[in-house]
């Protein structure tokens, strides 16, 4: 049979202009679509529709706990820390410094910050001012060895972060420090205008970490040095300065979310730290395929963090409280957001 | 003595273009046979038609009375026909045995006996005759052993009077005395029957080993003759065409303002022995040579992006007797580099950021402004004539004419005093070069002094005030304007080959 009979006899002309029609009709409906989406941004806050599609949801399922002042206070709380680490990790990553030591880092600042409070009696601002510095030393040291002797970041900050928990370890013999001066907690834990203060500091860093990475020249040499490390040099970029500026705003971030958490747990926990690892990261990445899609920024991250965030507390009020579903809820997230975006081409995460 | 590999009438075309046009070589048993030919005459062409890698548009190859069918490596390489590449094809991370080893079935079948691959590899060592540590990795062993190493790899069935063997510039990379130790074992093995034939650029060399040549010029065969009685210059001759009118090689000053930019004095690092050379305000300086030159050195040591062994750069006035790129470009010199994917631009981001990446900064203080930026960026756009309203779109959808337009963009908006291009127009079509040339033009008429290192000898001859043409490591020949006005690529491509000028009473050294 040739092609030009058409398919089952039908004469071709009559088959073509139905085929049109069809396709006239289907292409109306995917532009419709694409008019949509881009109208919404789609293509760079779908973060933020699924975080209203989570809290719709939540509200009707569980309207009586969900809905209340203390679940919205409970999760910006519990993510400011959170938050805070991961501005600091997106100033290191952009960077291309790969920090795997923030987390500790953190941990073993809550740990020093309790020490400087119960056994030395210090006042807040001066403890609050020597765990920052003690986190710009951390950062300064991963910087040294990533510049100076041209180790891997990720080697690097392995290491460090293992000498980090030695540390921690060594001060607590691996018990907890209680006897945290309220003076302290109520300091960095209370509130302004019945906003949570931990929740003002993420504020804080947040649009600090968004002002130096996009409004100052040197947050474009970091991306850059992160991106094409070798271009950037060639163009005249300081591209050891960059990864410096990362990792020292990784390190100082750490510094400030140790001072928190002690206020937030109350107790110096020297296991606290490393908890922050993955759900940091996961913020990271998702909110890599947000705002700006393909780069790690301030406000994507931001977005990753609360969507995740909403999600663990909606589950958790919602009577899913083990500890492994906010786990699971978290890496599924991670996995479909990134893996979309990857297929989207919109992100490339396979170097 | 019989012809073992025979080709006739092949022609190779890419679109318009007539890489190889009706071609007929033969290579003979127990013969050297040299393929010569300036940049893009089509020698490598040829050779890549042989070992299966592309198919010839028309034309024959047959091997011992056997018609070799085209595209197929293995055909190829069972009809006895060897082949080595131009990167020699050897993994560096790999000992020596591991590399003999390669692309065969490993001896033992199940079970891989190191002994006797061990044994296996000394013998191969030694029929090349190289006294390397078998087990030592690869990237140990020097150029030359190397290049042996890869004709051990080629031989390692055993010889055999049906065989031929081919290089694609092996020499490319190798100092003279290097050069002749390869000669050698090439001599060695043709005396024992094997057919060779290789592509070189090294005149003088080629007329010592070869005992026939065929030269291409623009994909045709213009020669194929014995060496014997074949003289350096005859062979240029034939190499380049046209008659050589005697006018070159003068050392007038040249017509630029004699304000003096860039200096540089006996830098030497790698292939590069001793470079001297001074760069005038506005002044366009191109520098040619051969691979292997130093030529492709030149630019990475100028910026500092290379460390070199000895020697200074004078940069506004400060001698540095090392440099980093973040250095130079303080000091207002730009380098546009020949890989633009991995050295120039950065892939990922918005045209905007890749043309403000040198100077990132809008007129407020302490806040960059993206719409300043993007004002900006239009401006310089429009600048170079890339046709692009859209700032933010990703630089990688351009071309590559209109990437390197923006690379050159981001240093006038720099205001770059040098810049130093290579292979400027690498992969650029025709419209697109014109369009970057104006561009540099306008900048040499501001004042900016251009430096470019090209393997196009018609882009030197037409874009350059004066050329130096580097060879063996070394400035050979400073060529003016006048000189290339008159000689014309001719003029270019006789020094580049040979690195003298043939005018009487000029001396080669400058």
């Amino acid at each position: 049979m040739s092609i030009d009979e058409g398919v089952d006899g039908v004469p071709a002309t009559v088959q073509d202009s139905a085929d049109e029609s069809t396709a006239r009709g289907r292409k109306g409906y995917r532009d419709a679509v694409r008019w949509g989406a881009e109208k919404l941004e789609l293509h760079r806050f779908s973060g933020l529709y699924i975080l209203g599609l989570f809290i719709l949801i939540f509200a009707l399922w569980i309207p009586d706990t969900f809905l209340h002042v203390s679940t919205l206070r409970n999760i910006v709380t519990s993510q400011s820390i959170t938050g805070v680490l991961a501005v600091g990790l997106v100033c290191a990553m952009a960077a291309g410094a790969f920090d795997l030591s923030f987390a500790q880092a953190a941990g073993t600042g809550s740990i020093l910050a309790a020490i400087l409070t119960t056994s030395f009696h210090m006042n807040v601002v001066l403890t609050v001012v020597i765990v920052i510095a003690y986190g710009a030393v951390v950062g300064l040291v991963n910087s040294l060895l990533v510049n100076w002797i041209g180790l891997s970041s990720i080697v690097t900050t392995l290491g460090t972060s293992s000498v980090l928990l030695a540390i921690d370890e060594k001060l607590t013999n691996e018990n907890y420090i209680a006897g945290i001066p309220r003076s302290f907690v109520t300091a960095i834990n209370g509130t302004i205008l019945g906003i949570p203060e931990v929740f003002v500091i993420m504020v804080a860093v947040v649009l600090l970490g968004w002002y130096l990475l996009v409004h100052t020249p040197q947050g474009r040499r970091m991306y850059a040095t992160g991106h094409a490390s070798e271009a950037a040099r060639l163009a005249g970029v300081r591209t050891s300065r960059s990864i410096l500026y990362g990792f020292l705003a990784s390190g100082l971030a750490a510094g400030v979310a140790g001072v928190m958490l002690l206020a937030v747990v109350g107790t110096g926990d020297p296991t606290a730290g490393p908890s922050y690892l993955l759900p940091v990261f996961a913020a990271l990445f998702l909110g890599s395929t947000q705002v700006h899609p393909g780069r790690f920024n301030v406000w994507g991250t931001v977005i990753g963090i609360f969507l995740l965030g909403v999600g663990v507390q909606g589950l958790q009020l919602a009577g899913y409280s083990e500890q492994w579903i906010s786990d699971l809820f978290n890496g599924v997230a991670l996995l479909l957001a990134t893996g979309f975006a990857v297929r989207n081409g919109t992100l490339s995460l396979r170097r | 003595m019989n012809d073992v590999l025979k080709l006739e009438g092949v022609t190779k075309s890419f679109g318009a273009y007539k890489a190889l046009d009706d071609v007929s070589v033969d290579f003979r048993q127990g013969e050297v046979h040299g393929i010569l030919g300036v940049n893009g005459s089509g020698k490598s062409t040829l050779l890549k038609c042989v070992a299966g890698y592309y198919v010839p548009d028309s034309g024959k190859a047959s091997v011992s009375g056997i018609e070799l069918p085209w595209g197929s490596p293995e055909a190829a390489a069972k009809l006895g026909i060897r082949f080595i590449h131009q990167d020699l094809g050897l993994v560096g991370e790999m000992s020596v045995i591991d590399n003999l080893a390669l692309g065969t079935r490993y001896e033992g079948r199940a079970w891989v006996s190191d002994r006797r691959e061990r044994r296996r590899a000394l013998q191969l060592l030694q029929q090349v005759g190289i006294d390397v540590d078998p087990s030592a990795p690869v990237w140990r062993l020097t150029k030359t052993e190397k290049t042996m190493l890869a004709v051990a790899r080629a031989m390692r069935n055993g010889f055999s009077e049906k065989d031929v063997l081919l290089l694609d510039e092996p020499t490319a990379s190798l100092s003279s005395g290097e050069v002749r130790v390869l000669f050698e074992l090439l001599r060695s093995l043709s005396r024992r029957g094997v057919a060779i034939g290789f592509v070189s650029h090294r005149l003088r060399e080629v007329l010592e080993i070869c005992d026939r040549v065929s030269v291409l010029r623009n994909g045709r065969c213009v020669a194929s003759r014995s060496t014997e009685g074949l003289s350096e210059r005859e062979l240029i001759d034939l190499l380049v065409g046209a008659p050589l009118s005697e006018v070159y090689g003068s050392n007038s000053e040249p017509v630029a303002s004699p304000r003096v930019l860039l200096e540089a004095r006996g830098l030497r690092g790698g292939a590069l022995h001793e470079l001297d050379l001074t760069l005038h305000e506005g002044e366009v300086l191109g520098i040619a040579g051969l691979d292997g030159s130093g030529r492709e050195l030149v630019s990475r040591l100028l910026v500092g992006a290379d460390a070199w062994e000895s020697g200074s750069i004078v940069l506004n006035g400060k001698t540095f007797e090392r440099l980093h790129p973040d250095i130079t470009v303080q000091n207002k010199v730009a380098y546009v580099p020949a890989d633009r994917k991995s050295q120039s631009l950065l892939p990922g981001f918005s045209l905007r950021e890749n043309l403000t990446l040198a100077k990132i900064g809008t007129r407020r203080k302490g806040w960059l402004s993206l719409r300043d930026e993007r004002r900006d960026s239009a401006h310089w756009l429009d600048r170079v004539h890339v046709d692009q309203r859209n700032v933010e779109l990703p630089i990688s959808l351009l071309s590559g004419g209109n990437q390197q337009r923006v690379v050159i963009a981001r240093w006038l908006r720099f205001g770059a005093r040098v810049m130093v291009l290579d292979e400027p127009t690498q992969g650029v079509d025709v419209a697109g070069r014109s369009a970057i040339y104006d561009s540099l033009a306008d900048a040499s008429r501001a004042g900016t002094g251009l430096i470019i290192v090209s393997t196009d000898s018609e882009e030197l001859v037409s874009v350059c005030d004066r050329v130096l043409v580097l060879f063996d490591g070394r400035v050979a020949l400073d060529l003016d304007r006048d000189a290339l006005l008159a000689g014309g690529t001719a003029v270019l491509d006789r020094a580049i080959l040979s690195g003298v000028p043939e005018a009487e009473g000029v001396t080669g050294e400058y």
